[in-house]
C-alpha cells in the first residue's frame, strides 16, 4: 500500500511540476524492449532472442517553443491560419524546434551469457531549427518596430537530415554484471539534407531618417542534398533508385555504459549518433559572399516595370553562386545521462539528463521517472523539463507480452491527447516485437519494498 | 496486486478516454495572411538642373550648360533669305536701231558699194537702282533680227562690244537680199557681259554697246534714197548669271518669317518668373558681296496672356549691319552676329512674359546707309543664311511660380494590400530654388478624388556672395495616408503634381543662377502597414 501511495504521489507531482520530451518514457522501457538500444546501447534485452516486426516499430518526437494552437491558430471565421503575430507572442530570446521521426525497419537481438548482439536497420529524419526572437519579430511585424536599430538573424540555425542506418551492436556485462558497456556501429546512408552554415551571421539595420537598409551577411551558405527530387520534375522518376542506393554513405557509432554503484543505484550514460553524414550525390551548395551591403532602393527615374523590381534590386546586391561540392554534416549527437534507484526489483526511480547537440545551444532536458513492473506488463510514468516557457506535462510507457509478442508504447506527454493544441510537444513510440525466451524476465525475484 | 493493476489500467483508460480534439473538428485552412509593417527605402531621385527642366520641357528646347556653367535653355531656328537669282534677276533686254543710208543715188553709172559704220549705246535695263558693271552669263539667248527695206543686197557685221566670247568681242556677220531679212539666235552661256563703259570707253554702268558695219551693193543703174534703211533688233532673253558685279542697290532682300513655339512655359500656370539675362543671337553668314542692313522692329512674342509684345530698344532704332566679303575674297563667307540682350532691347520682358511663341520677322536692305560702302558682287551659288539662337540662361527669379506635371497612375490596384502608409521624403537640395508640392489624384474623368495638401518638399539653398549656393538645404517631409485615404486613392487613374517654386531671396527681388552641377536629391522612403494573403484578396 505504501508503494501505491508513492506512485500516486509521484503522478500528482508530475502533473504539476514537470514536463516531458526526448523519448524519456521510451527510455524507461530499458531492457524490456530491444529498440531502447537506439537510446542506450548498453541495454541488454531480457529475452534470448528478439525480432522486430517489420515496419511496425515507429516513433516520432516534436518539440517546440510554441504550442500547436499558436502555430495553427484560428481566425475569426474559425479557420486554421498560420499567424506570425500569435507565434510572436510565444517567442523566447532563442527558440528551438526539434523533430524526429524514426522507423525501425528491422531489429534482431540475440542474448548471450554476458551480453547481446544486435542487428538493426532504421530510417530516420531529424529537423533541428533554432531561431531568435528578432526573426519572429520580423516575420510577424516587419521591420517597422526596428527603425533605427538592427534585426539580428544570426541565431538562426537549420539542420535537416534524412537517412537510413544499418548496423551491428553488442553489449557486454563486466565486473559481475556491475558494469555493462554497449556499442553500435552503423553505416549511415544520407537521403535528404538541408542546412544553413552554423556560423551564419546576418543583420538588417534600418536607418532612422530614410529607412535605408544595411544588410550584413557572413557565412551565408546553404547546403542541400537530394532535394532536386522534390523541386525538379526531371529528377522525380529517379527517387526510388536514389533512396535504395546512393553514394552518401559513411559510418557512425553509438556508445553506452551502465554501472551499478550500489545494489539499488545505477548510473547510465550514452552517446549516440557519433559521426557525420557524407553528402556526395545530388548535392547543391548555395553561397552568398560575405558582405555588408546597403540598399537604398531603386532608381526611381528609370523604374520601368515595378513588378519584382524590389526583389531583383535587393538580390542584385549580393554576389552568390551555386556549386555541387560534396560536404559533410553532423548526425547530431544525442546524450543520455541517467541515475536510477531501485526501491524494489520492480520499482525504480530515474533521473535522466538528455542533450541534443545538433547545435551547441539547444538546451538539455531533464526527466524524473518512475517505473513499475507487473506480472505481464510494465508501466512507467515520467516527467521531464526543458525550459520554463513550456507547459507542465506527464508521460507514460507500457510494455506488455501477449504470448510471444511484445507490444510497447511510450509517450512523454500523455496529456497531449486531451486538447493537443495546448501543448508544444509530442513524443510517441510504438512497436511490436517477436520474442523468444520471454518468460524468463517475468520470473525475476520480487523485492519487498518495505525491506529497502 | 490485481487491484493496483486494474487501477492503473483504469487510470490509463481514463486518460485515453479524456481525449479532446474539439479544436480540430470541422476546421479548414484559411488563407495565409501577413499583416506586418515594412519600412523600406523606395529609392532615390537625382535631378540636376538640366534634368529638372528637361522634365518640364516638351522636348523642343535644348537644355544644357551655358556660359560659366549656368544652365541655359536654348532654342535654335534657321531663317532663309532669298537666293541670288531670286534677289537679283537679269531683265530681258531689247535693243532696236534703224540705220538709214542718208545717201541719194539715182541710176548709178557704176557698181557702187555703200559702207555705213555706226556705234550704238543702249541702256541695260535693271531693277531699281542696280548698276551692273559686268556679269558672267550662265544661260540665256540673244536674238538678232535684221530687216532691210533697201532694194539691193547688203552685208553687215555687228560687233557687240558688251559681250565677250572666248576673250574676244562677239562679232555677228550676215547679209540680206533686196528687201530681205536676217535672223540668228545664239546661246549666251559662257558669255561675259561688260556693261561698265560707253562707246567712248568712259565708265558707264548699265551700258550695252554695239558697233554696226553695213555695206550695200548698188549695181550700175541702181538708186538709193536717204530714207532707205536697215532695221536691227537685238534681244537678250532669259539671261541668268553666275557672277555679277556692280552695285545691287537698296532693294529689299527678303527673309522668311518663323515662329518658335515655346512649349517650355506651358507647364507654368501662375506666379512670377523673371529671366535676368536672356539673349537672342542672330548669326548671319553672308556670302553675297554686299552688306545688309537688318530691321528688327517686327520681331515680337505672344505672351501667355495672348498679348503681343514687340521687340523694342536701340536694336530696333536703325538697320543693323551685316558685313559682306570684299571683292578680293569673293568666295568668303562673312559671319556677323547681332545680339539682342538687355542692353539693347526689352528681351527680358519678352521672355519673362512666359511667351507661347516668339516671332522672328526681319526686313533687310542691301547697302544700308550706315553700312560700309563697298563694291558689290553676287554669285549665284552664294547665299546669306541666318541662324537664330535664343539663349535663356537660368539666371532667374521665381515667386510662387506654379508648375504642373501629370502622369498616369498605373499602380492603384496594388494599394489594396496597404492599410496605412507613411511616405517620407528626404530632400538634399543644392539649388537656390525651393518647391512646395501638392499631389492630386484624378479619376478617369479627370476629377480630383484625393489631394495631398501642399507641403514644402525641398527648400531653397542659401546663395553665397559668388552667386553659388552655400551647401545644400535639407528637408524632411512626410505624408501619412490612413486606410480611408488609401481606399480613395485606389480609384485614381492619373496623378498631377502641382509645384509652387520660389527662388532664394526672391522677396528681395534677387535673381539666382542655376548652375549645371547643382543636384536635387530626393530619397523616398515608405513605411507601410500591409496585408498580404495567399489568395491575393
Amino acid at each position: 500500500m505504501k508503494r501505491f501511495l508513492l506512485i500516486s504521489l509521484f503522478l500528482l507531482c508530475a502533473f504539476t511540476q514537470v514536463k516531458a520530451q526526448a523519448y524519456f518514457a521510451f527510455y524507461e522501457l530499458r531492457d524490456l524492449v530491444q529498440q531502447t538500444q537506439t537510446v542506450q546501447p548498453a541495454f541488454i534485452p531480457n529475452n534470448s532472442v528478439s525480432v522486430s516486426m517489420p515496419a511496425l516499430n515507429i516513433g516520432t518526437s516534436i518539440q517546440a517553443d510554441f504550442k500547436l494552437e499558436q502555430l495553427l491558430s484560428k481566425d475569426d471565421n474559425g479557420l486554421f491560419v498560420v499567424d506570425f503575430d500569435v507565434l510572436r507572442e510565444s517567442a523566447q530570446r532563442e527558440n528551438y524546434t526539434n523533430f524526429n521521426l524514426t522507423a525501425n525497419l528491422f531489429m534482431l537481438n540475440i542474448k548471450t551469457s554476458a551480453g547481446a548482439f544486435s542487428l538493426f536497420a532504421n530510417s530516420r529524419a531529424n529537423l533541428d531549427l533554432v531561431y531568435g526572437e528578432p526573426l519572429l519579430e520580423f516575420l510577424a511585424n516587419g521591420n517597422s518596430n526596428a527603425i533605427g536599430s538592427s534585426i539580428d538573424l544570426s541565431d538562426t540555425k537549420v539542420l535537416m537530415n534524412t537517412f537510413n542506418e544499418y548496423g551491428l551492436g553488442y553489449a557486454h556485462e563486466f565486473l559481475n554484471k556491475k558494469l555493462t558497456l554497449g556499442a553500435r556501429v552503423k553505416m549511415v546512408q544520407g537521403l535528404f539534407h538541408g542546412s544553413l552554415d552554423d556560423d551564419f551571421q546576418g543583420t538588417l539595420h534600418t536607418r532612422e531618417n530614410d529607412f535605408l537598409w544595411t544588410m550584413n551577411v557572413q557565412n551565408g551558405q546553404v547546403n542541400t542534398a537530394g532535394l532536386d527530387f522534390f523541386f525538379l520534375d526531371s529528377e522525380a522518376d529517379n527517387l526510388t533508385d536514389y533512396v535504395i542506393s546512393n553514394n552518401n554513405t559513411s559510418f557512425a557509432f553509438d556508445f553506452g555504459a551502465k554501472y551499478k554503484i550500489l545494489p539499488f543505484l545505477t548510473v547510465e550514460a550514452s552517446v549516440n549518433d557519433i559521426g557525420n553524414l557524407q553528402w556526395t550525390e545530388k548535392v547543391r551548395n548555395y553561397q552568398t559572399e560575405d558582405a555588408e551591403v546597403t540598399y537604398q532602393g531603386v532608381d526611381l527615374q528609370n523604374i520601368g516595370e515595378a513588378d519584382n523590381i524590389l526583389r531583383d534590386s535587393l538580390l542584385s546586391k549580393f554576389n552568390s553562386n551555386e556549386t555541387e561540392i560534396a560536404f559533410e554534416s553532423p548526425l547530431g549527437m544525442r546524450y543520455y545521462l541517467t541515475l536510477t534507484g531501485n526501491i524494489t526489483p520492480n520499482d525504480r526511480f530515474s533521473f535522466t539528463y538528455f542533450k541534443n547537440s545538433a547545435f551547441e545551444d539547444i538546451p538539455g532536458n531533464y526527466a524524473l521517472s518512475f517505473n513499475h513492473r507487473f506480472e505481464n506488463f510494465v508501466i512507467g510514468a515520467v516527467g521531464s523539463y526543458r525550459r520554463a516557457n513550456t507547459e507542465f506535462n506527464v508521460g507514460a510507457s507500457l510494455a506488455a507480452n501477449i504470448g510471444p509478442f511484445q507490444v510497447y508504447t511510450a509517450l512523454d506527454n500523455i496529456l497531449v491527447m486531451n486538447k493537443p493544441e495546448q501543448y508544444s510537444k509530442f513524443d510517441f513510440k510504438f512497436g511490436l516485437n517477436l520474442m523468444f525466451g520471454y518468460k524468463k524476465w517475468r520470473k525475476d525475484k520480487v523485492v519487498d519494498l518495505d525491506r529497502l | 496486486m490485481k487491484f493496483k493493476s486494474y487501477f492503473l489500467l483504469i487510470l490509463i483508460a481514463l486518460g485515453l478516454n479524456s481525449c479532446n480534439l474539439d479544436y480540430f473538428q470541422d476546421a479548414e485552412f484559411g488563407d495565409f495572411v501577413w499583416d506586418g509593417s515594412l519600412a523600406i527605402p523606395l529609392g532615390e531621385l537625382d535631378y540636376t538642373v538640366t534634368e529638372l527642366f528637361e522634365e518640364l520641357d516638351d522636348g523642343t528646347a535644348v537644355i544644357g550648360p551655358g556660359e560659366d556653367g549656368v544652365v541655359t535653355i536654348v532654342y535654335e531656328e534657321e531663317i532663309d533669305a532669298q537666293s541670288a537669282s531670286d534677289f537679283l534677276e537679269i531683265q530681258d533686254q531689247t535693243f532696236n536701231e534703224e540705220i538709214r543710208s542718208n545717201q541719194t543715188i539715182d541710176n548709178s553709172p557704176i557698181d557702187i558699194t555703200l559702207s555705213i559704220n555706226e556705234t550704238f549705246e543702249f541702256s541695260f535695263t535693271s531693277q531699281g537702282d542696280e548698276r551692273i558693271d559686268s556679269l558672267y552669263f550662265r544661260q540665256g539667248n540673244f536674238n538678232l533680227f535684221v530687216n532691210s527695206n533697201i532694194a539691193h543686197p547688203s552685208n553687215f557685221t555687228l560687233t557687240v562690244r558688251s559681250l565677250i566670247e572666248n576673250n574676244a568681242v562677239l562679232v555677228v556677220q550676215g547679209s540680206t537680199g533686196p528687201f530681205g531679212t536676217f535672223q540668228t539666235e545664239q546661246s549666251m552661256a559662257d558669255l561675259t557681259g561688260l556693261l561698265h563703259q560707253n562707246a567712248n570707253g568712259d565708265p558707264s554702268p548699265n551700258t550695252f554697246v554695239i558697233e554696226v558695219d553695213y555695206e550695200v551693193q548698188i549695181p550700175a543703174g541702181g538708186s538709193i534714197a536717204p530714207s532707205d534703211n536697215v532695221a536691227f533688233e537685238f534681244q537678250l532673253r532669259n539671261a541668268e548669271y553666275s557672277d555679277l558685279f556692280g552695285y545691287v542697290g537698296q532693294q529689299s532682300l527678303e527673309f522668311t518669317a518663323e515662329d518658335i513655339e515655346f512649349g517650355f512655359f506651358d507647364i507654368f500656370s501662375g506666379g512670377d518668373l523673371g529671366f535676368a539675362d536672356p539673349k537672342v543671337d542672330f548669326v548671319f553668314a553672308n556670302g553675297f558681296g554686299f552688306p545688309l542692313g537688318i530691321d528688327y522692329s517686327n520681331v515680337s512674342a505672344t505672351a501667355k496672356s495672348g498679348a503681343t509684345i514687340n521687340l523694342s530698344g536701340s536694336i530696333t532704332d536703325d538697320f543693323q549691319v551685316v558685313n559682306a566679303p570684299l571683292i578680293d575674297g569673293a568666295e568668303d563667307v562673312v559671319e556677323t552676329t547681332h545680339r539682342l540682350d538687355n542692353s539693347n532691347s526689352n528681351i527680358s520682358e519678352i521672355f519673362s512674359s512666359q511667351p507661347s511663341a516668339f516671332r522672328i520677322e526681319v526686313a533687310s536692305m542691301p547697302n544700308p546707309n550706315n553700312g560700309p560702302a563697298q563694291y558689290n558682287f553676287i554669285n549665284e551659288l552664294q547665299e546669306i543664311a541666318a541662324n537664330v539662337v535664343i539663349e535663356i540662361p537660368l539666371d532667374i527669379s521665381m515667386d510662387d511660380l506654379v508648375a504642373n506635371e501629370g502622369f498616369d497612375f498605373k499602380n492603384a490596384e496594388d494599394l489594396d494590400q496597404a492599410k496605412r502608409a507613411l511616405m517620407r521624403v528626404n530632400a538634399t537640395n543644392e539649388m537656390p530654388m525651393g518647391g512646395i508640392l501638392e499631389i492630386q489624384f484624378l479619376d478617369e474623368n479627370g476629377d480630383i478624388i484625393y489631394t495631398i495638401d501642399e507641403r514644402p518638399v525641398f527648400e531653397a539653398a542659401e546663395v553665397g556672395p559668388d552667386g553659388r549656393t552655400i551647401g545644400a538645404a535639407e528637408t524632411v517631409s512626410e505624408v501619412l495616408l490612413e486606410d480611408a485615404d488609401l481606399r480613395q486613392i485606389e480609384g485614381a487613374a492619373r496623378v498631377n503634381i502641382r509645384a509652387r517654386l520660389s527662388s532664394t531671396d526672391v522677396e528681395q527681388g534677387a535673381s539666382v543662377k542655376l548652375f549645371e552641377d547643382y543636384v536635387l536629391n530626393l530619397k523616398v522612403a515608405l513605411q507601410a502597414d500591409v496585408e498580404l494573403t495567399t489568395s491575393g484578396n
